[in-house]
């Protein structure tokens, strides 16, 4: 059984990770911030009774649950929004809006790495980042299970809900997109 | 590169962008793992603090009434209100009793036989009598 400091530890290991998983999926900071506080909500009031060594597979499994039900609702949503916006006037509201006033501002600090090799490591992240976003949906999780997470292919396979066979058919075909994707851009890591 | 080099290189990168979020966000996930761990069931947190084999329903109450105690004052109301309807039957037979025993003693202390309220002339002279 885990402690409540095993518990507090392993969120506090497994939150940043988390969070990046659920952006990549949901593609914004404050919907992956809300799912990943249901996930940790979750965790806590349903199986923080169970083993320390359970807890990184369930909190994935119970992430992607979130993650797949955040689209269902969404696709409602969607669904409601496109029926109403049909029956309102147009408004002109976004026409004003200067694409340049949502540019977050990057970070000015660390002073120690020099301003060129920091640019350039951004750059390199940001466009991993993305070549990640671009990847399929079960492509992507297994791909960040597997070599992120340290998931073995049969844990992958359980907190995905499929057969090993197909999460290593997954892995490698996110691998060959992405250093294809990569190298295309002219990125060697 | 090979496969295991390229992944191990990719994932470099991906801990390195966990370092770098905005603290708008670090700060969410860490007030977000604080109300996670306040969720944790209570009976769990009493439990995993414990020391192992000392697991029981101990009714020493250290920390507030015990289980047992909690029951006994929970089911105290309803005790209460089962004790208070058998006292009321009981007084109601009582009542009874007597008023049936009243009613005896003065048939039997009349001067008229008591086969006499079973004869049904007797009934309509009195009747008769009243009138």
């Amino acid at each position: 059984m885990a402690t409540r400091a095993e518990l507090s530890e392993f969120l506090a290991s497994a939150e940043r990770r988390a969070f990046k998983h659920a952006v990549f999926a949901v593609r914004d900071d404050e919907a992956a911030l809300d799912l990943v506080q249901d996930a940790m909500f979750k965790l806590a009031e349903k199986y923080a009774d169970k083993p320390p060594a359970e807890l990184p597979l369930l909190f994935q499994r119970i992430l992607r649950n979130l993650i797949t039900d955040h689209f269902r609702r969404q696709k409602v949503r969607n669904l409601w929004t496109t029926l109403l916006s049909s029956l309102l006037p147009e408004s002109d509201e976004d026409s004003d809006r200067d694409p340049l006033e949502t540019l977050d501002a990057q970070g000015t600090g660390e002073a120690a790495e020099s301003a060129a090799d920091q640019a350039e490591r951004g750059q390199i992240m940001a466009i991993i980042e993305a070549e990640i976003r671009k990847l399929p949906a079960r492509q992507r999780e297994a791909f960040l299970m597997r070599y992120w997470e340290d998931m073995d292919v049969a844990e992958t396979a359980a907190a995905m809900g499929c057969s090993e066979g197909s999460v290593k058919t997954h892995c490698s075909r996110a691998n060959h997109a992405l250093a294809a994707a990569l190298k295309a851009r002219g990125i060697t890591l | 590169m090979n496969e295991l080099e390229f992944t191990r290189q990719v994932r470099r990168h991906l801990e390195a962008s966990t370092e770098r979020l905005p603290y708008k966000v670090t700060h969410r996930l860490e007030q977000a793992r604080t109300a996670a761990l306040a969720r944790v069931p209570a009976e769990q947190t009493v439990l995993s603090a414990a020391p192992s084999g000392a697991l029981s329903l101990s009714g020493s109450g250290h920390d507030g009434p015990s289980l047992w105690k909690k029951a006994l004052l929970s089911a105290l109301p309803l005790l209460i209100l089962v004790a208070g309807l058998i006292a009321i039957a009981e007084w109601s037979d009582m009542e009874q009793a007597d008023e049936t025993a009243d009613i005896d003693a003065a048939m039997l202390e009349d001067d008229v036989p008591l086969s006499a309220y079973a004869d049904r002339g007797f009934g309509v002279f009195i009747k008769n009598t009243g009138q």
